[in-house]
């Protein structure tokens, strides 16, 4: 591009000079023409040897890709992941049931999109006081229940271990 | 009796008030620790070197303004940017006007041997005598020329610069607190405006500006090359590129970041419903730690969004008006030459002030495009909540 400026620059201050030096007479119109002739070829030579079928628009959008920032997204699920345990612990509390988060096992769907869905959940009651008067096979029932209809799950995704 | 009932009602309202009163501040100092941790654990870095590089102590520095804007006590001295812009249009005056005076004086020359020509020169010696007068003039201006081309270039650079750092941290944040169809909605709008639009720009639109220039001067030099014609072919084209591309990309933009909000809007209620029930108590809308989350990024991201515009002014200011005062001065000196010398040198002028004047609308279309990116991205994420 440069060169191709440059040549044109060099070419019409060539000829504006020989323009300045040419005798006046029939000969110096012709010679001028020329000239100018020659000034118009240099100007339109790059469209010349410009390749078209080479050209496409996904040449214009060479651009490097950029990756967002794992790390944080990762902070941040594990805080919503941490909330859904509260929330997992308050609703055991409902019941009667009381148990540290340590003791829950979440597991999402593993996609980094900010909004961790949560696919299966695994609870250790080993630990867990229970203080409810009903029947042992009710408290499972129940929590079950109570788990699967908040978090929108299908039955068997909820596993309780005694 | 009744004083005695009246001073228990008056108590049971002051407990009651002071209860529903404390969740607002709880929620306030929790969204704040909330909002400081996420700080904490997200990458500024590249941005932090980027704002006190532009800034270099024309203002408060990046930690400061982040904080600012984030507890919303971020205010702009409006005075202080007002005479700042005061004194770098008074700077480029008294720098440019010694330019310009010796360009007027070549002209004056010009006019005093056009002026002579028919008593003392000859034909063909006046001619080269002003010839040289108007390449002295040429080669006055190139020089300030070629400054404010390089210059438009490295802005158009730092504003790609800034968009690369400034998007990932924004898409990131958008993600964060549920956007994430729009955020892969405007990976790509940005891959488009950095990698496309810029290249169109830089590629394309400032070698035929530089060819419109290139081609006014030599239309002024001799009556025998004609070329005002091409220039103004030259002149459509880049006016085409331009509005094609902004047009283009501004369309793109809007449709795509509205639908996507409205998608990214509705799944994060949906979820919200199905993960808790949430309705917001009296006093405290953010009641749980995955609402905090979603309001710290999104505050967060609001945040960085404001200070990319406040680096993004700061990038385009100086320039812009150097090359306002620089086209302006350019007409002027067309107009005090016009009466003194030749048509030849004013129109000179004119061609290199219209040439300045498209650089400076190439290099504000690429900052516009830019702010607009940014506006977009703050404002449709911010519809999820």
């Amino acid at each position: 591009m440069k060169g191709w400026v440059l040549s044109v620059i060099a070419t019409v201050l060539i000829v504006a000079l020989l323009s300045l030096i040419l005798p006046s007479g029939r000969t110096s119109k012709v010679i001028k023409s020329v000239l100018n002739i020659i000034v118009i070829l240099v100007i339109i030579q790059p469209l010349l040897v410009l390749d078209v079928n080479n050209f496409t628009v996904n040449n214009l959008f060479d651009s490097e890709d950029f990756s967002y920032q794992y790390d944080y997204l990762e902070y941040v699920e594990n805080v919503k992941l941490d909330s859904y345990g509260e929330e997992i612990v308050n609703i055991l509390s409902d019941l009667g049931i009381k148990i540290e988060k340590s003791e829950l096992y979440i597991i999402t769907d593993g996609e980094a999109d900010g909004f961790p869905t949560v696919k299966k959940i695994v609870i250790n009651l080993e630990n867990a006081v229970i203080n409810t008067d009903t029947e042992h096979i009710d408290i499972i029932e129940a929590i079950t229940d109570k788990l699967t209809k908040h978090f929108g799950l299908d039955p068997g995704a909820v596993e309780i271990h005694e | 009796m009744k004083k005695k009932i009246l001073i228990l009602i008056t108590l049971f309202m002051v407990i009651v008030l002071g209860v529903t009163t404390i969740p607002e501040k709880v929620s306030a100092d929790e969204l704040s620790d909330n909002i400081q941790s996420e700080l904490d654990n997200l990458d500024l870095e590249e941005l932090q070197d980027f704002y006190d590089g532009i800034m270099n102590g024309k203002d408060k520095d990046f930690n400061t303004v982040l904080g600012n804007i984030l507890s919303g006590e971020y205010y702009s001295d409006y005075g202080s940017v007002a005479d700042y812009i005061i004194k770098i249009i008074f700077d480029d005056i008294f720098k440019m006007l010694p330019m310009f005076l010796s360009v007027i004086a070549t002209a004056l020359l010009c006019g005093i041997v056009q002026s002579v020509k028919s008593t003392f020169l000859s034909e063909g010696v006046s001619e080269i005598i002003f010839f040289v007068c108007v390449l002295s003039i040429v080669l006055i201006l190139s020089a300030e020329m070629l400054s404010i081309w390089n210059t438009a270039k490295n802005i158009i650079e730092n504003i790609s610069i800034l968009n690369e750092i400034m998007s990932p941290i924004i898409l990131t944040l958008m993600v964060a607190s549920g956007g994430k169809v729009s955020a892969s909605v405007y990976k790509p709008t940005v891959t488009f405006l950095t990698g496309g639009i810029i290249n169109i720009i830089v590629y394309a639109v400032f070698p035929l500006i530089g060819l419109m220039i290139v081609f006014s001067v030599i239309n002024c030099f001799s009556g025998s090359v004609k070329l005002s014609k091409f220039s103004e072919f030259i002149t459509g084209t880049v006016k085409w590129i331009i509005g094609i591309s902004f047009t283009v990309y501004g369309l793109f933009l809007s449709v795509q970041g509205i639908s996507s909000a409205t998608f990214d809007g509705i799944s994060i209620k949906a979820a919200k419903y199905a993960i808790s029930n949430s309705i917001p108590i009296i006093g405290g809308y953010l009641k749980d730690g995955f609402d905090l989350m979603v309001a710290g990024s999104v505050l967060i991201k609001n945040a960085v969004g404001v200070v990319g515009v406040i680096a993004l002014f700061y990038v385009i200011l100086s320039p812009v008006i150097h090359m306002a005062v620089v086209s302006l001065l350019l007409k002027l000196t067309a107009a005090f030459s016009e009466p003194l010398s030749d048509s030849n040198v004013s129109n000179l002028c004119m061609g290199f002030s219209k040439g300045v004047t498209y650089i400076t609308v190439a290099m504000l279309a690429v900052g516009f495009m830019l702010f607009i990116t940014i506006l977009l991205m703050i404002f449709s994420a911010n519809a999820f909540i």
